[in-house]
């Protein structure tokens, strides 16, 4: 009862009515789950009746003047004059996570994964538990539903742990995705008074800026959590590391993509059917995946080449065969590939719209004028972050326990683990080290976290 | 639970021994800053510890380059002239450059360039330049030390040079010169209007404090004297003349009786993209032709 009333109050803070919204939410997925396992006849029906309802709410906070606008414009070009109600709707935080975990919860009991939560107070803090309410991780009902149930007891182990994730998830947050976001703004927010060496440094500043950005909050939520005694499950795998763009989405937003996955692509008959079909479920998976970040063509287009992307990729793996990543070289080209293939897609996402896009696209393959440096100091700042995350990624990725060195006949291990070093006196100093660099050197005054808009 | 007390003393003691030295080293290196500099700790540095002058300008970075002082120095030529506009700082930078200079040598004229949302966008401690100088400068902690919030944190040496401890240390180590512009910088090149895009934000607010900063730099230069002219410089784009912060802007000119001189949506300006270097700023061309017109609109030739 104490968290449920913490993750209202929490909520509440941005705007006390829309908690209403989540509170909505919850008695429909809770009522229609439970009628779902009352009258197993009638639970498609209920199960139409509960997503419904659900998408309801979203539709009407997050597309209503998208979709209005569009018929508008289209109507208007057919010469057709029709007026929609002009609403001011101020979108709700949160909001496509929240109602996506209920929805996932009403899905899950159809299927009968899972059966339906008895106690509403606990139904009600699978919605609105406060470190994933605003920008994820996306819960499934089977990972965070039994915690509830048990009683936790304070363990220095999760404190601990906890709050190693809170202190990495901040450098991500100040030190990468803000300080790289003044780069990245001045040039984006200006298209045109910069050149395509500025414009190209911008985009992959945005590409580690959204990585920090929201890989940062869900640590900071699981590390919440886990001082709290609750597992949250993982969203981010160093997906920058990837050797193809399928890999790619095994190990960025994680929830999300395997909601998808599991949600979308496969109701939609997913790989069991002829391969061409296959194709098209994962183009349609994916538009809506881009629809999903927000209401807007841009984002469309973003999960579009996304859908592009992954069907060049299964063409490819049908007709040549899987590559095989043999040597070290084969696996830097495709870590490179990748990563200017996701960059090239994050352009979409950056841009304020379709037309922003393309003028930058445009502007970048100009290859003409003189880079942008901005404040040296910030520049710096912004390279010396970047740096100690590159660093880190390519230590955990490639050297997860420790490197062997070798001493003429002798070899030692030595560990590459800082935070969670055996030693006490490297782990206190790696803490304290982190701490002040982040209150040093990370942006303290600015930016809200991007993923709270979706 | 013994052991997480233990770590958590160890790791608290640490750092809050790193912030004090970080307070330390920051005001040292603030004090050894060279007197005059154009950057953006330099120039705020000479604007609250050093600026004497009879003619002060005040502003963002839309003041410092828009008023161009050789222009100043030629219709005054005996006088002490200073641009201290600085790149996006707000009413409360304004009052402790205003507040500082006082201190030292009170001005004749004061020309407070403000943008017409400035109410609406008051700096906060922690995104304005002034926090740096904080331990320096007594006005800059009267007008910082808002509420106890501000106050607490602004004891952090951590807070306090935030991103700039660096930059405060390789300032420190630059040769003295002279700033021949008195604080102005032109800008070159004029705007391409094929690329022209602009959304004009809805400013729907007006922030006490800033409205309470703008308040006693009139109370101030009505004290000492001074005359003070608040300007809206030119912007190539139209601006909303109904927006909330400038019609509260145009109001407290008026009713303090105020010299309120607008040309944001002057047709003489607008219509010429040759004199600006971007849809908010003046190019050098620019600022010659409007401090002219400015300083003819004024009646500004002598005293």
């Amino acid at each position: 009862m104490f968290l449920l009333a913490a993750s209202y109050f929490f909520y509440m803070n941005w705007e006390p009515f829309y908690a209403l919204l989540i509170l909505t939410s919850t008695v429909i997925t809770y009522v229609c789950g439970n009628l779902m396992e009352k009258y197993p006849d009638k639970k498609r029906i209920l199960l139409v009746l509960c997503l419904l309802l659900n998408f309801s709410i979203l539709f009407f906070f997050k597309y209503y003047h998208f979709v209005t606008d569009n018929i508008f414009a289209l109507l208007s070009y057919c010469g057709i004059r029709v007026g929609f109600p002009q609403i001011k709707i101020l979108l709700p935080v949160g909001i496509s996570f929240y109602i996506f975990q209920a929805a996932g919860y009403s899905i899950d009991i159809y299927r009968k994964t899972i059966k339906a939560e008895k106690d509403f107070f606990t139904y009600a803090l699978f919605v609105s538990f406060f470190p994933q309410l605003v920008a994820g991780p996306i819960e499934r009902a089977k990972n965070l539903l039994p915690q509830f149930h048990s009683f936790h007891r304070f363990s220095y182990d999760n404190f601990s742990s906890g709050a190693k994730m809170m202190l990495w998830g901040y450098f991500l947050k100040l030190c990468v995705a803000d300080r790289l976001a003044e780069y990245t703004d001045s040039v984006y927010n200006n298209m045109q008074m910069h050149s395509s060496f500025s414009l190209i440094v911008a985009t992959i500043f945005f590409t580690f800026q959204i990585y920090g950005d929201f890989a940062g909050y869900s640590l900071i939520a699981k590390g919440c959590a886990k001082c709290l005694g609750y597992e949250l499950m993982e969203n981010f795998r160093r997906p920058y590391l990837s050797l193809n763009v399928k890999e790619f989405w095994k190990r960025w937003h994680i929830s999300l993509s395997s909601w998808f996955q599991d949600y979308v692509y496969i109701s939609l008959g997913g790989n069991r059917i002829n391969f061409v079909r296959t194709l098209f479920n994962l183009l349609i998976t994916f538009l809506i995946s881009g629809l999903w970040h927000g209401a807007s063509w841009n984002f469309v287009m973003w999960g579009l080449i996304h859908g592009v992307y992954l069907i060049i990729y299964n063409v490819i793996i049908k007709f040549c065969g899987s590559p095989a990543y043999k040597t070290k070289t084969s696996k830097a080209f495709g870590i490179l590939i990748t990563f200017v293939a996701v960059s090239f897609a994050w352009i979409f996402f950056r841009s304020d719209n379709m037309n922003d896009a393309i003028y930058a696209i445009k502007e970048i393959f100009a290859f003409k004028g003189e880079l942008f440096t901005g404040s040296k100091t910030v520049m710096l700042l912004s390279v010396t972050s970047l740096c100690i995350l590159i660093a880190k990624s390519l230590k955990d990725e490639f050297f997860p326990y420790g490197i062997s060195l070798r001493f003429g006949t002798k070899k030692i291990a030595v560990s590459t683990k800082i935070l969670d070093n055996p030693h006490p006196a490297v782990k206190i100093c790696a803490f304290v080290l982190l701490t002040c660099y982040i209150l040093l050197f990370g942006a303290l005054d600015s930016h809200q976290f991007i993923y709270f808009q979706f | 639970m013994r052991k997480l007390l233990i770590y958590s003393a160890v790791i608290i003691i640490c750092t809050a021994t790193a912030d004090f030295l970080t307070g330390r080293l920051g005001k040292y290196f603030t004090e050894q800053l060279p007197e005059y500099g154009d950057n953006l700790i330099t120039k705020p540095n000479y604007a609250l510890q050093h600026a004497k002058a009879d003619i002060l300008i005040l502003g963002s970075s839309r003041a410092e380059h828009h008023y161009d002082t050789r222009i100043f120095q030629l219709q005054f030529p005996d006088t002490e002239i200073y641009n201290a506009g600085q790149h996006n700082q707000g009413m409360n930078y304004a009052l402790a450059v205003l507040k500082s200079c006082i201190e030292r040598k009170t001005p004749k004229i004061v020309f407070l360039d403000c943008e017409p949302e400035v109410l609406s966008e008051e700096k906060t401690a922690a995104n304005t330049t002034l926090k740096t100088f904080y331990s320096v400068n007594n006005n800059v902690k009267s007008v910082l030390n808002e509420t106890l919030k501000d106050k607490i944190v602004l004891k952090s040496g951590f807070y306090k040079y935030n991103g700039v401890i660096l930059k405060l240390f390789l300032d420190s180590r630059l040769p003295k010169s002279e700033d021949t512009l008195k604080g102005f910088e032109s800008l070159k090149g004029s705007l391409d209007t094929s690329k022209l895009k602009y959304e004009q934000p809805e400013f729907t607010s007006v922030i006490s404090k800033a409205e309470k900063d703008f308040k006693e730099i009139i109370s101030l230069c009505k004290k000492h004297n001074i005359k003070l002219y608040v300007v809206i410089s030119p912007y190539y784009y139209h601006q909303n003349e109904m927006s909330l912060p400038y019609v509260r802007l145009s109001e407290i000119c008026s009713k303090k009786n105020v010299s309120f001189s607008d040309y944001m949506n002057n047709s003489f300006f607008d219509s010429q993209p040759q004199l600006f270097h971007d849809i908010n700023h003046l190019n050098e061309k620019g600022a010659i032709l409007f401090t002219y017109r400015l300083l003819y609109d004024l009646h500004l030739t002598q005293y």
